[in-house]
């Protein structure tokens, strides 16, 4: 009975693995089709919604806003409502602006916290996801098709459960991105309206006021 | 002569010399540029300097070659990366290096944020609690929180959402303004833990040596283990330029040997074709290489007295036994030439040759005194060396003069003193021009006019002021304590006094470690700031965040910290943290690495404040050591002044005892006016034309030209002795002979030093070449024209 079950289970043991190679195929193929797509972007700009579910919000808060992008190191990303706020970085050089305040400079060496926000911004909004594949552990899904993402990092994955990323199914442009966190707060950011490669006025990147 | 008593003398020196190599064969040589300086307040300095590893300390800037312009952003700051680990990584390994920095340790903003946090109340001065009141108001809160709703919300709101709980009003951005004073004017990024340049393409890694980078033996062994790690760690498209003490003792050193290698077979050769056209006997040149039998003996005396001799008044000593060779071409030309028996002509040589070894031993004694320990060294070792070169050439040049066969009264002849007048008027304006031009001359006690510095070393040093700053010259305050709270304590005095004087651009760490006094005294002034306020405050940021969106009690964790006793910062926290090695750097503790030679005190903590040294700057600086006890203050401004001080009092005091000293033994000598003037005739053209060579130069004497300037006194007055004593005998042509003689062998060897690449050497040559130019023909023609009616009057 038991020679049986093994000659019965035999066969599965060379049906798996292919399988799970499969699975490593399509997601290296679909990564790099992601990769190739994004490299053809030079310059970017779509409007953005992020909704912020928080437990020390009364309320779930929405944003909404523009992001511009300009490779390799000019990035704007700028809320409209309910709070003006522009965030800009420029090379190892930055700028913030927030309400009414005055706007803030920033240099990237002298400042961790803007350092590590670059850090993170960057490594989503090139498109490596070769290189996050070596921090992550990533899930391809049919359904967009969108990527599961969940650290290797047990510091990251302490803050980050999980990132979602949807994706339009013909542009390969990222549509959706949830980020998961442990306590149950998660964040949604959605993209839409893209414009690629179209040059772009360089004071999006050298000042807080839209040109 | 009789064979015997000649072998028995030459048995005698042979045995002394043998018997002086065997005892200064345990000679400990030091090749220390320190020894060069005046061992008072200045030496003490670059002691102290030495002491913190500033003096010791190499900087690597690691460089993307400019014809790399094809590689991407990314990949050039990716190869100065590995490049920076590696040969960091490889530096650290080796023993021949203390602290290596190259980078930080991953993620060490956030460990020091999260050390520093629950000391912030210690840390925090009057100035910051201000800074804090003024947010405290229902509009300053309202604009707090309505920023931190808009972070939270903005991409940096995830990483950071914890830290807004902790700290709504933004106190940790006091904190990260307090870090930046270990920065100072130093202009460097950090990416990955990693020193980078504004550009990118420049990254930097520096090294303490364990071994003293001032030694050209110690800067060599140090050079070559960073080659080996340079080779070893740099990728391709990488070059490295390296700054600090190494490169210039190399760069010293280097020249020297390169020089001598090239300058002493000229100036031996030159030497023997000399002598050999001259006198046509071999024998000749053993008179000239009698005085140095001495060498030996005058060494091992030496190590009698220092237990530790420099290599440079080693070398610099034996060549100063060349005077006495003088002593021996009178010795020999008198015998081989002049009319009388042997021991007639030794008596008639005797006078002048124990007249001139007395000026020249009495130039040396007044050495002994100088500010500089080299200069004593090399004093001992003249005195003791002449004094016996002189001995064995009196006792072996006997041995080896041949008497010409016919010596004709043509050789006793009268000196030439046609033209006394034009001769005297021409001494005169001489004498007169050099008078002017001394009070032009400037000490300068800028030790770098005597270093090499090579178009390589000014391009690197330009290139890392451009890249890392700081633009200008810097000064290192220093503040001693015998525990180190109360270092720590001196230290926060410093960094207030500067501030208060508007002192920008310090690296201090008093910011971010305050002695423990200023931090209980933070602590109490943080305790009566919140006592009052606090509920208030924590009243207002509810109904504020309540109002934005927050939930109450949002911000618990901030008041929960606030409620807290606050908590005294161990220094142990940071010396152990993450920006160990920077502040190791700023920080010495006791024989932390049990180098006492290094350690000048070694119980005594030390802690530096680097801070611009610039006219502005200095009489505050300056100040500051009366103001506080236990601080130095070391800067290049203050070096040069001090030194220049030191040597223009080295300078009177040596140069008016010499003077003295010499005029009065003219005087014990001849004990009229008239011969004294004539024999120091020589010394005053020398020191005349050298005044007048430097003034037509830079206007500048630099403390080779003294060291120079006593010697060629010493062989000067020499040149006026022989002739004057010849005059009183009745004039003899060997004795001008013998002195053209002199006067040719010391321009040939010392004149090829002109030549020398070395700034020091080249001083040597000249300073020789002009002043022995000058006192040659004087002797000559000048000393006999001032005799002549002394001469007159007592025929």
């Amino acid at each position: 009975m038991r020679r049986k079950l093994i000659l019965m289970l035999l066969p599965l043991l060379f049906i798996v693995p292919p399988v799970f190679a499969e699975d490593n195929g399509r997601l290296s193929s679909f990564i790099h089709e992601v990769e190739a797509k994004a490299a053809t972007v030079k310059t970017l700009t779509c409007t953005l919604k992020q909704e912020r579910h928080l437990a020390i919000f009364a309320r779930p808060v929405i944003f909404q806003g523009r992001m511009a992008l300009e490779k390799p190191d000019k990035l704007r990303w700028e809320f409209t409502s309910p709070i003006a706020s522009v965030l800009i970085f420029n090379g190892a050089k930055g700028l913030k602006c927030s309400g009414n305040s005055e706007p803030q400079r920033f240099n990237l060496a002298t400042d961790p916290v803007m350092q590590m926000v670059s850090k993170q911004i960057w490594t989503w909004v090139n498109g490596s996801y070769t290189t996050l594949q070596k921090q992550y552990r990533m899930v391809l899904l049919e359904q967009g098709p969108c990527l599961v993402l969940t650290s290797n990092d047990p510091k990251i994955a302490r803050a980050i459960s999980s990132v979602k990323i949807s994706f339009n199914s013909t542009s390969l442009q990222p549509t959706t991105v949830r980020i998961q966190e442990p306590g149950g707060d998660h964040t949604v950011i959605s993209f839409s309206d893209f414009i690629l490669n179209q040059p772009l006025n360089q004071s999006l990147f050298t000042r807080c006021s839209s040109p | 002569m009789n064979t015997n008593s000649a072998w028995l003398k030459w048995g005698i020196a042979f045995f002394l010399a043998a018997f002086g190599l065997f005892a200064a064969s345990g000679i400990y040589l030091g090749e220390d540029a320190l020894d060069l300086l005046p061992d008072t307040a200045v030496r003490g300095d670059i002691q102290l300097l030495q002491r913190m590893g500033l003096v010791n300390r190499v900087f690597i800037s690691l460089e993307i070659d400019p014809s790399q312009t094809t590689v991407s952003r990314n990949g050039i700051e990716q190869a100065l990366k590995t490049s920076a680990g590696q040969v960091g990584s490889v530096l650290a390994e080796n023993p021949v290096f203390r602290e290596v920095l190259y980078q930080l340790p991953p993620g060490y903003e956030w460990r020091l944020l999260d050390q520093l946090w629950s000391h912030l109340p210690a840390l925090l001065a009057e100035e910051d609690l201000r800074r804090i009141q003024s947010q405290l108001t229902t509009d300053g809160l309202n604009q707090a929180l309505t920023e931190d709703f808009a972070l939270l919300n903005s991409p940096a709101g995830l990483p950071l959402k914890e830290q807004i709980r902790r700290d709504p009003l933004g106190l940790s951005r006091l904190l990260i303004k307090r870090l930046s004073s270990l920065r100072g004017e130093f202009t460097a990024q950090i990416r990955d833990g990693f020193f980078f340049s504004q550009d990118g393409r420049s990254c930097l890694i520096w090294a303490e040596s364990a071994l003293p980078l001032t030694d050209s033996k110690a800067a060599e062994q140090v050079q070559s283990e960073v080659q080996k790690a340079l080779q070893q760690g740099m990728v391709h498209g990488v070059s490295a330029r390296i700054i600090g003490a190494l490169p210039h003792t190399l760069a010293n050193a280097r020249t020297v040997q390169k020089d001598l290698r090239k300058l002493l077979p000229l100036a031996t050769l030159t030497l023997f074709i000399f002598f050999f056209l001259i006198f046509r006997d071999p024998r000749a040149l053993l008179v000239v290489g009698i005085p140095f039998m001495a060498a030996p003996v005058a060494i091992a005396v030496l190590r009698l007295f220092y237990d530790r001799v420099s290599a440079i008044a080693l070398g610099f000593g034996i060549v100063l036994l060349g005077i006495a060779v003088d002593s021996a071409i009178h010795i020999y030309l008198a015998l081989s030439r002049n009319p009388g028996g042997k021991d007639a002509v030794l008596k008639g040589i005797k006078r002048p040759v124990i007249l001139s070894t007395a000026t020249t031993l009495g130039v040396f004694v007044v050495l002994l005194f100088s500010e500089v320990p080299s200069h004593r060294q090399m004093a001992t070792l003249a005195i003791t060396g002449v004094f016996l070169a002189v001995l064995l050439a009196w006792m072996l040049v006997p041995t080896l003069a041949i008497r010409k066969p016919q010596i004709s009264k043509v050789e006793h002849i009268t000196p030439g003193i046609r033209h006394s007048t034009l001769k005297l008027i021409l001494w005169g304006l001489l004498l007169a021009a050099g008078a002017l031009a001394w009070p032009g001359l400037h000490y300068n006690g800028n030790l770098q006019t005597l270093d090499m510095v090579t178009p390589k070393i000014k391009a690197d040093e330009a290139h890392f002021r451009a890249t890392w700053g700081p633009a200008g010259d810097e000064a290192f305050i220093l503040a001693s304590g015998k525990t180190l709270s109360q270092a720590l304590d001196r230290n926060d005095q410093v960094y207030e006094e500067l501030q208060r004087n508007s002192i920008s651009g310090l690296r201090s760490i008093s910011p971010i470690l305050p002695g423990p006094f200023l931090q209980a005294q933070n602590i109490s002034n943080w305790n009566v700031f919140w006592e009052k306020r606090r509920v208030c405050v924590e009243k207002e940021i509810d109904r504020i965040g309540t109002e934005l969106g927050f939930v109450s009690g949002a911000f618990s964790p901030f008041f929960e910290w606030l409620s807290a006793k606050p908590v005294i910062l161990d220094p142990s926290v940071l010396i152990s943290g993450p920006l160990s090695p920077l502040i190791c750097s700023m920080l010495r503790l006791p024989d932390k690495h049990g180098k006492k030679n290094q350690d000048n005190n070694g119980h005594e903590i030390l802690i530096t404040t680097i801070a611009p040294d610039t006219p502005d700057t200095w009489p505050v600086l300056k100040k500051l050591e009366e103001q506080i006890r236990g601080v130095a203050v070391l800067s290049n401004s203050k070096w040069r002044s001090n030194i220049e001080a030191l040597v223009r009092h080295d300078v009177t005091r040596l140069s008016v005892a010499a003077g003295l000293l010499i005029v009065c033994l003219m005087w014990f000598f001849f004990q009229r006016p008239m011969p004294v003037l004539a024999a120091l005739a020589p010394v005053l053209s020398a020191l005349s034309f050298m005044a007048i060579f430097n003034y037509l130069c830079n206007k500048d004497i630099n403390l080779m030209h003294i060291l120079i300037g006593i010697m060629v006194i010493g062989i000067s007055v020499d040149y006026g002795i022989f002739v004057v004593c010849a005059f009183q005998r009745a004039i003899s042509k060997t004795t001008f002979f013998a002195v053209s003689m002199c006067a040719v062998s010391t321009l040939s060897g010392f004149g090829v030093l002109t030549l020398a690449e070395h700034p020091a050497l080249h001083t040597l040559g000249a300073t020789v070449l002009v002043g022995i130019g000058a006192a040659w023909p004087t002797a000559l023609w000048i000393t006999p024209v001032i005799l002549k009616p002394y001469n007159g009057n007592e025929t």
